[in-house]
């Protein structure tokens, strides 16, 4: 890669960021303030709480996961080094 | 309980092994170093891995209000306080996975060892650097006595022993395994403070399950006495304005906090960062989550109004510790909230060092052409340590009100004023000195005097017209001013 391709990708990944961000951020109000309005109760707990709270975590992770994994690259940090992967 | 030596052997102990870890990685990075003293001390020559990288990142994170304060509010107004505490999730993924690689690039490029080298690179204005050291050293310094104030206030809640034997315990050790271990000593010391709040936090919802004969008994005290903490919005205690501030305040615009872009030009690799980012958002959000949710389930030993427990909100942790917890287990446990305290201690004490030392010192004897010998920087960072350490120390034993001030201003004024900087610094060519300039001065002073005077924009807090002029100076000044020299802009946005 040279510097200008790194820097395209780093550029990428952000884009790839923000766009993450926007489905955390829907995935959290449907599943809290949606579900919410459904008024289920499980094992004691509010549905919501569950899936607006626990839910949007692990919904963060797997996401977070996806995008490190697929859109993510390996190179080197340091000019010189040239190709890593 | 009081003055039981089992509430205070824990933490003494966590502190030996703070202080001997310290001296360790000291003893072995004087070995193993050959880049040279600054870069070893401030960032340990730009080696940490992903899961030392996550660790520590989390752990400054984390303050001792994430184990206090916060859970506290929990009580008070229920799930709608742990809802709202999952947005940080993102904390994380955003600073390293938008700044994370381009700061790393451009760090190495011009050998910054500090975010603001960067900045003073980036805009090529001195200004701009001296403004940045200023507002770093002020806002860490009274952040710094609010988490030893914290910490040590929890101590003697929980152990019975006076509040400066705390302070003393883990304020006094904590400044000095600073100074012993620089970057990579904190970095490491963190990792395992992160690992202790876990545990602390683990343990303290079993016993809380417990004491309050569990999780089905106190849901369904809950859901008699006090039916509004199973709505989002809390009968009103949690209005969707407060939603919002909390996605900017503690969400999106920490991308912006000084001590956790530090971390982006501190880290090996790609794979690292890669794995740092993965791992910090499982733990970030287990420890959020985590705590609120106990906080909630506190109401199980605590069932009566606030003002039967003191009146404020900050006495419900240590007193649901006492209650629910064997002294030897509560001064267990209490180390999960000294670990956050001084996890956040030790990172911004070396990042305002580095601001003085690096940033202002060093810079202007380089400006005067005149050698500062590696002896000397070894000498001069290790004692400004020491010494801002020490005068954080002896502020936090009887605190004046005005730090409580700077303090309130604090975490939104560090991203008022470098949000942008950052962001479009690395994001938008035509960001320039004139508007990092005003965009850093003047959003810092319309977030402090809103703050000040209670104005705000619709209820939504005043991060939102802190960061709304920045980035209005910011454009403008982009437009109007000059764009940086070809020269500076490749190292950010290279054309081969």
């Amino acid at each position: 890669m040279t510097r200008k391709e790194k820097f395209d990708q780093a550029a990428r990944e952000a884009k790839a960021v923000r766009v993450g961000l926007i489905l955390i951020i829907l995935f959290w109000i449907i599943s809290g303030f949606g579900v919410s309005r459904l008024e289920i109760t499980v094992w004691h707990t509010p549905l919501w709480v569950i899936t607006g709270c626990v839910g949007t975590w692990v919904f963060s992770i797997v996401l977070v996961t996806w995008i490190v994994k697929k859109v993510f690259k390996d190179f080197a940090l340091d000019e010189e080094d040239g190709d890593e992967s | 309980m009081n003055h039981n030596i089992f509430g205070l052997l824990p933490v003494f102990l966590f502190m030996l092994l703070m202080l001997a870890v310290s001296i360790y990685i000291r003893n072995q990075s004087a070995k193993k170093s050959s880049g040279g003293f600054i870069r070893e001390y401030f960032i340990g020559s730009r080696s940490l891995g992903g899961f030392v990288l996550a660790m520590t990142t989390v752990a400054t994170y984390s303050s001792v209000s994430s184990f206090v304060g916060g859970p506290g509010q929990a009580w008070s107004v229920g799930f709608g306080w742990v809802y709202m505490s999952v947005v940080q999730v993102t904390a994380l993924f955003l600073v390293l996975g938008i700044l994370g690689k381009k700061m790393a690039m451009a760090a190495r490029k011009i050998d910054a060892v500090t975010v603001i080298d960067v900045i003073r690179h980036r805009y090529q204005s001195d200004a701009l650097a001296n403004i940045s050291a200023v507002i770093i050293v002020l806002f860490f310094s009274a952040t710094m006595v609010a988490q030893f104030v914290g910490g040590a206030k929890l101590f003697e809640a929980v152990t019975g022993y006076s509040y400066m034997t705390g302070l003393v315990l883990f304020g006094l050790v904590v400044v000095i395994y600073t100074t012993i271990g620089g970057f990579r000593g904190v970095a490491v010391t963190d990792a395992l403070c992160a690992i202790a709040m876990l545990i602390g936090m683990f343990i303290l919802l079993f016993g809380i399950l417990k004491a309050g004969g569990g999780y089905e008994a106190i849901m369904t005290q809950i859901a008699s006495n006090k039916p509004e903490m199973l709505e989002p919005l809390s009968g009103g205690e949690m209005p969707v304005s407060l939603y919002l501030s909390q996605w900017m305040l503690v969400g999106i615009f920490t991308v912006g906090l000084p001590q956790s872009v530090v971390r982006c030009v501190s880290y090996k690799d790609t794979k690292s960062l890669h794995r740092a980012i993965i791992i910090g958002t499982i733990v970030i959000g287990a420890m959020n989550i985590g705590m609120n949710f106990i906080g909630v389930l506190a109401q199980g030993v605590l069932p009566d109004d606030l003002a039967a427990y003191g009146g404020s909100v900050d006495n419900i942790m240590p007193l649901a510790i006492v209650a629910s917890l064997k002294p030897l287990i509560a001064g267990i446990t209490i180390i999960g909230p000294v670990a956050a305290s001084i996890s956040t201690v030790s990172s911004l004490l070396l990042t305002a060092t580095s601001s003085i030392v690096k940033d202002i010192y060093i810079y202007q004897k380089e400006k005067k052409k005149e050698q500062v010998s590696e002896k000397k920087t070894s000498f001069l960072s290790q004692v400004w340590t020491l010494v801002l350490g020490i005068l954080i120390f002896i502020i936090s034993i009887s605190p004046p009100d005005v730090i409580w001030k700077i303090n309130m201003f604090a975490f939104g004024g560090l991203e008022t004023a470098f949000f942008w900087v950052f962001l479009l610094g690395m994001f938008w060519k035509k960001a320039n000195k004139r508007g990092a300039v005003w965009a850093m001065a003047a959003g810092t002073i319309v977030y402090c005097v809103t703050m000040a005077l209670g104005i705000t924009a619709g209820g939504i807090h005043q991060i939102l017209l802190g960061i709304g002029v920045s980035l209005i100076c910011m454009l403008i000044g982009g437009w109007t001013g000059k764009t940086a020299d070809r020269e500076v802009l490749d190292v950010y946005f290279p054309e081969a």
